[in-house]
């Protein structure tokens, strides 16, 4: 570390002006510097584990106790240099959103990494004993201290010259007091701090003498510190929530109190540039503090402890990033706790672990009384509270699992303060749905994969038990994103042999127990508003083929050596893709029925628009072949978009028939039934080959695997490694198959598995039958009951 | 992350659970060395640094104390070892 400076993403540049701090500065690379942090936090971790495993060990052999509590000892100092890291990328990552003249991955940090006041809310980084190690050392402490503190001072000055009029508890009495701790932050406890903004008197009680300025003044300072973490503390700490919420009123030129049609007083700041400024700022500031009910309580015009006027948020919310944390928290007030998870809020930087320590508690009842009317009164901020949150990949999926029924189902949506069906103009319905597409994308399955996980589970629930419900077209398009990210889940579970949820090693994901009903309801009610049906069949054609080229590498040369498959060791995996193909037509032809029968009985009006609907559908329909993957993915298209299909409905201003769609969707859902069976049959054939595999053995199959050695599989699920102990044995005392449905989903996962070896697959006589019958397109095959109960 | 059996553990399955514990928090501690490099400068990151290398040093001082306290009563003790770890499975 001590040879540090050459990377070509680090950059030096000068301190912001007036920060007093000389040459000390401290230039990190944000790209570098997560990755740091996150290894701090597993090194934490590692010493607290170890720490238990020693105070364990050395009482079994009667070691010195004292050891382990050093050990976790050394935890905590990590745990609280990863905290500090964190929040240093945070408040870095604010000032990068500020906009700041500087190259795209550099940022410069003010001095004062160590005993910051604004900074470390946690315990100090360095104590006194490595302080003591060096004069040097503790001279450059001290120097970034102070150079940390000036800044903090600085922006405490620019906050206060706002305030005026306050007691002598205010704002200002906490200058002098030691910042919190973690989760307790330092905070203004006077509900009077910041009640008159911009008044013309001059000094404060209290004798700090900080002179008074008008908003333009202070907001025009602040904005030329908008990259500095420490002034930017010191400016909102100063400011109070109060103050802030008074300055917001006075920006955005609102009036608050009992006359609320009262013009407001002129501020003479120009409203969107304060707003854009405020907004930046403030993002940084709730990334470098945990504002919690304490601070949400104080923050209205009224002097309150327990009312926050959330809605003057509405205009920073579209600017900065701001915490997950406090977006959980205001999304709580505006729309209730909503239905489970039981841990509420992880902050989103504790995404990484899953279930991280509960920083974002609930707000307890009586606390913060009367918001949520308040809140959920407004649409506007309903609606960029929504997007903000839709903004933070890692609180999407954990939020919006919350109200996944709630949004789908009428009842709860009027609760909600949100119309029982959302309609296409309405600004916070398309905010939900944007929310609940975020949540389904690949973004938020990257940040939180167990809250994306539970999310889809949830959502795929949720469509089945509604049972086809009526949805807007912009929420069945925001259904897509989950439908796509999580299609390989979903196609493995369809094309399984064996129905059920399976855990293979190193998966235990919610999406992987998701039933395939429920896949199935979902697709289906995704196709009904006709958009990205194209793009949905590709995803079928796409997995058929990633399948069949999977299969085809792994099992190369499998028939050709001697000892190998009789037979064409593919025949599986090809069943596997028409299976994945004749599902999605089957939805679609699902689908179709839906909105003819919605058609048949609708007016008009409406009667436009699901022409349409099916003329797309029958579109998609004859571009798929479900035995050839290759050639549909070739002839699909890419999806249309909800707004492509409004201005259809617009532009065919008659009733067009509903025969050839019809007609096209009938041939559809008959060649959708081609071979669905094949997975019953051949189980069956596998469960005979073991029971009489006491008179007629299995012929063991040599194969060379993809690391170039051979193996022989003989079928017996011990031999070859299927059954590795109880948890994995899907054989019953007497050496049986158990009933697939009796099985565990490790038992099953197992069971899958043995199925699809070479042994078994080389030796099921049926398969070449069924894949036969499959490209024959033999239709005579009657449907797959277990997968569609409905026919 | 190391699970502390404590039906099952003696002077061996000790020393064992010592060993990995030192195995893994040295790991631990040395991907924060290779993350740090380059990822911040200045002489906030230079004292940092070397804390950081005090801590490691006497988070694996400590532990060699330990597994130096679990190999004596080991030699001493006649308890049985433990088992192996499962071999992974393998599913084709």
């Amino acid at each position: 570390m001590a040879s540090l400076g050459a990377g070509a993403r680090l950059a030096a540049v000068a301190l912001p002006p007036g920060s007093g701090a000389g040459g000390d500065r401290v230039v990190f690379d944000p790209v570098r510097l997560r990755p740091l942090a996150a290894a701090v936090r597993a090194a934490g971790e590692a010493l607290h584990s170890g720490a238990r495993t020693v105070a364990h060990a050395l009482a079994q052999v009667g070691g010195p106790a004292g050891w382990a509590a050093r050990l976790a000892r050394l935890g905590d100092e990590l745990d609280a240099d990863a905290a500090m890291l964190r929040r240093r990328l945070a408040l870095a990552e604010g000032a990068d959103d500020a906009g700041r003249s500087l190259p795209a991955t550099a940022v410069v940090i003010s001095p004062a990494v160590h005993r910051a006041p604004a900074l470390l809310d946690v315990r100090p980084v360095l104590d006194t004993e490595a302080i003591s190690e060096g004069e040097a050392e503790a001279e450059a402490v001290t120097d970034t201290a102070r150079a940390g503190a000036t800044a903090l001072a600085a922006g405490r000055a620019a906050g206060r010259s706002l305030l005026s009029g306050i007691g002598p508890a205010g704002a200002d009495g906490r200058t002098s007091r030691p910042t919190g701790s973690a989760g307790h932050p330092a905070r203004v406890t006077d509900p009077r701090a910041g009640r008159r903004l911009g008044s013309p008197a001059g000094r404060e009680p209290g004798g700090r003498g900080a002179p008074s300025a008008s908003p333009q003044e202070a907001l025009g300072l602040l904005g030329s510190r908008a990259g500095d973490p420490d002034f930017i503390a010191g400016f909102y700490d100063a400011l109070g929530p109060a103050g802030l919420a008074q300055l917001l009123t006075s920006v955005s030129g609102r009036a608050r109190g009992p006359m609320v049609n009262r013009p407001a007083s002129p501020s003479g700041v120009d409203r969107r540039d304060a707003e854009g400024v405020l907004g930046r700022t403030f993002a940084a500031y709730t990334r470098g503090r945990s504002l919690g009910d304490s601070w949400l309580g104080r923050f209205n015009t009224q002097g309150r402890l327990d009312h926050a006027e959330t809605v003057l948020l509405t205009p920073l919310l579209a600017v900065g990033h701001v915490d997950g944390a406090l977006l959980d928290r205001l999304g709580r007030l505006a729309f209730g706790p909503g239905i489970g998870p039981p841990e509420p809020g992880a902050p989103p930087t504790a995404a990484a672990a899953p279930r991280g320590p509960a920083a974002g508690r609930a707000p307890t009842p009586g606390q913060v009384a009367g918001t949520v009317l308040r809140a959920t009164a407004d649409r506007g901020y309903r609606g960029a509270l929504l997007a903000a949150i839709a903004a933070e990949p890692a609180l999407a999926a954990r939020f919006a699992t919350r109200y996944v029924e709630a949004v789908l189902g009428g009842a709860a949506i009027a609760e909600l303060g949100l119309p029982v069906a959302i309609g296409l103009d309405d600004a916070t319905g398309r905010a939900w749905a944007g929310l609940i597409a975020a949540a389904g994308g690949p973004a938020a399955r990257r940040a939180d994969p167990r809250g994306s996980a539970d999310f889809v589970a949830r959502l795929a629930g949720a469509v089945n038990a509604a049972d086809g419900p009526a949805l807007p077209l912009h929420l069945r398009a925001a259904l897509v994103p989950a439908l796509r990210t999580y299609q390989e889940e979903m196609y493995d579970a369809v094309t399984a042999v064996v129905p059920g949820p399976v855990s293979p090693p190193g998966t235990n994901s919610a999406a992987r127990e998701v039933p395939v009903a429920a896949w199935r309801a979902l697709l289906r009610e995704c196709l009904r508003g006709g958009a990205l049906a194209g793009l949905l069949g590709r995803d079928a054609a796409a997995y058929a083929i990633g399948l069949d080229e999977r299969v085809a590498g792994r099992t190369r040369g499998w028939n050709a050596a001697a000892g190998g498959y009789p037979s064409s060791p593919r025949a599986l995996g090809y069943l596997r893709g028409a299976r994945a193909q004749a599902f999605f037509t089957g939805a679609l032809g699902d689908a179709a029925d839906a909105v003819l029968r919605e058609h048949a009985q609708a007016g008009s009006a409406h009667r436009r628009r699901q022409t349409v609907i099916l003329d797309l559908l029958g579109t998609v329909a004859t571009s798929i072949d479900p035995t050839d993957p290759a050639a549909t993915f070739v002839h699909l298209g890419v999806g249309t978009t909800v707004d492509m299909i409004e201005a259809l409905v617009r532009e065919r201003y008659r009733d067009v028939s509903t025969a050839r769609p019809a007609w096209i969707l009938a041939r559809l859902r008959e060649a959708s039934r081609v071979g669905p069976q094949w997975a019953a049959t051949y189980e069956a054939s596998a469960r005979q080959l073991w029971t009489r595999r006491a008179g007629d053995p299995l012929r063991p199959i040599t194969v060379t695997g993809g690391d170039g050695r051979r193996r022989v599989y003989t079928g017996d699920p011990h031999t070859d490694g299927y059954i590795t102990g109880p948890a994995t044995d899907f054989l019953d005392a007497a050496g049986n198959l158990r009933p697939a449905a009796a099985m565990t989903p490790a038992q099953r996962g197992a069971y899958l598995a043995w199925l699809e070896s070479p042994a078994l697959v080389a030796n099921n006589d049926r398969l070449p039958i069924l894949a036969g019958a499959a490209a024959l397109g033999e239709a005579r095959i009657p449907p797959d009951e277990a997968l569609r109960p409905n026919g | 992350m190391t699970i502390p059996d404590e039906a099952r553990t003696t002077a061996p399955g000790a020393l064992a659970a010592v060993a990995r514990t030192r195995r893994e928090v040295t790991a631990a501690l040395d991907r924060v060395t290779a993350a740090g490099t380059g990822a911040w400068d200045g002489r906030a990151a230079q004292l940092w640094a070397g804390r950081m290398r005090r801590l490691a040093a006497e988070a694996t001082a400590l532990l060699d104390h330990c597994l130096l306290v679990c190999e004596q009563a080991r030699s001493g003790s006649t308890g049985t070892s433990t088992a192996p770890a499962a071999p992974p499975r393998a599913i084709g």
